[in-house]
């Protein structure tokens, strides 16, 4: 039987045990990869980096770490915040509000002629491309996606809404604006 | 709901691929900083430490005390002299594996 994370996380933080460490790592990569994915709108080497960044700040903080929250649910937090500084670090002569950035359309994907689902998603501002993966591809429930990003549970639930109107309507178009 | 909501829904929850590892965990544990030293050999460090304390205590702080009440300008009495003597043999290792803890931290 394989060791539960909250073994491996005791492991890490007693004996800095490198082999738990790399345990967790490998146990989770998958999902922080994809969900940084999402967030980077398939940057995959921005993605890669961001999620050893995530991991790295896992690694630092995991004496704090009190096991309140699922493992993943923290690890997405970090992984959130993480992409959000490097967004600012990105837009340093535009002035980036986390607020604006959620109400506002990304255009910068509307480029595809046709739109799936997945490059539908592309087009949602990045708070709600965060909600969006966080429930619907890691199956996590709305309290917890409000946990792991830090947000009221009825911000969730209208992004949710708001974003399904979004997609019903550009995938009703079939054609970007 | 409609057939199209129905559409989304199914589409939104059609699972994610599994990304293969490909050295991504080595990658991130080589970006580590390095390994503390274990706190369980920490423990028997110092547990060392305080037996060799308490065994050199024992065979030079009365000698040593005499010594420093006989150097001494000022008249200390043996019994301050000797409680000296082992304040000074038991903070030396004290000092050395503060320091090596702060260093390794």
């Amino acid at each position: 039987m394989s060791d539960s994370d909250a073994a491996l996380v005791a492991r890490v933080v007693a004996d800095d045990d490198r082999g738990a460490f790399e345990l967790l790592v490998r146990r989770h990569q998958s999902a922080v990869r994809n969900f940084l994915r999402r967030l980077a709108r398939n940057d995959v080497e921005r993605a890669n980096d961001l999620a050893q960044e995530t991991f790295i700040k896992m690694h630092a903080g995991l004496h704090s770490y009190r096991g309140a929250a699922r493992l993943s649910t923290w690890l997405f937090r970090i992984a959130y915040h993480t992409f959000l500084n490097d967004e600012r670090g990105r837009r340093t002569n535009v002035e980036f509000s986390e607020d604006e950035h959620a109400g506002a359309e990304d255009t910068a994907a509307a480029t595809a002629t046709t739109l799936d689902v997945d490059s539908a998603l592309e087009r949602l501002p990045v708070r709600q491309r965060a909600v969006f993966d966080l429930h619907y591809k890691k199956g996590m429930t709305h309290s917890e996606v409000a946990d792991a990003l830090e947000l009221p549970i009825g911000t969730v639930k209208s992004d949710l809404k708001r974003g399904h109107e979004k997609l019903k309507g550009w995938l009703a178009e079939g054609v970007s604006q | 709901m409609s057939s199209d909501s129905n559409n989304i829904e199914a589409a939104l929850r059609a699972p994610e691929p599994a990304l293969a590892d490909d050295d991504f965990s080595v990658k991130v544990l080589a970006r580590l900083p390095p390994r503390r030293r274990r706190s369980s050999a920490r423990r028997w460090t110092l547990a060392g430490a305080a037996c060799l304390g308490s065994a050199l205590t024992a065979m030079f702080a009365p000698p040593l005390g005499d010594a420093l009440a006989s150097l001494s300008p000022w008249m200390i009495p043996p019994l301050a002299a000797t409680a000296l003597a082992v304040l000074v043999i038991v903070m030396l290792p004290g000092m050395y594996f503060l320091y090596t803890e702060r260093a390794d931290r």
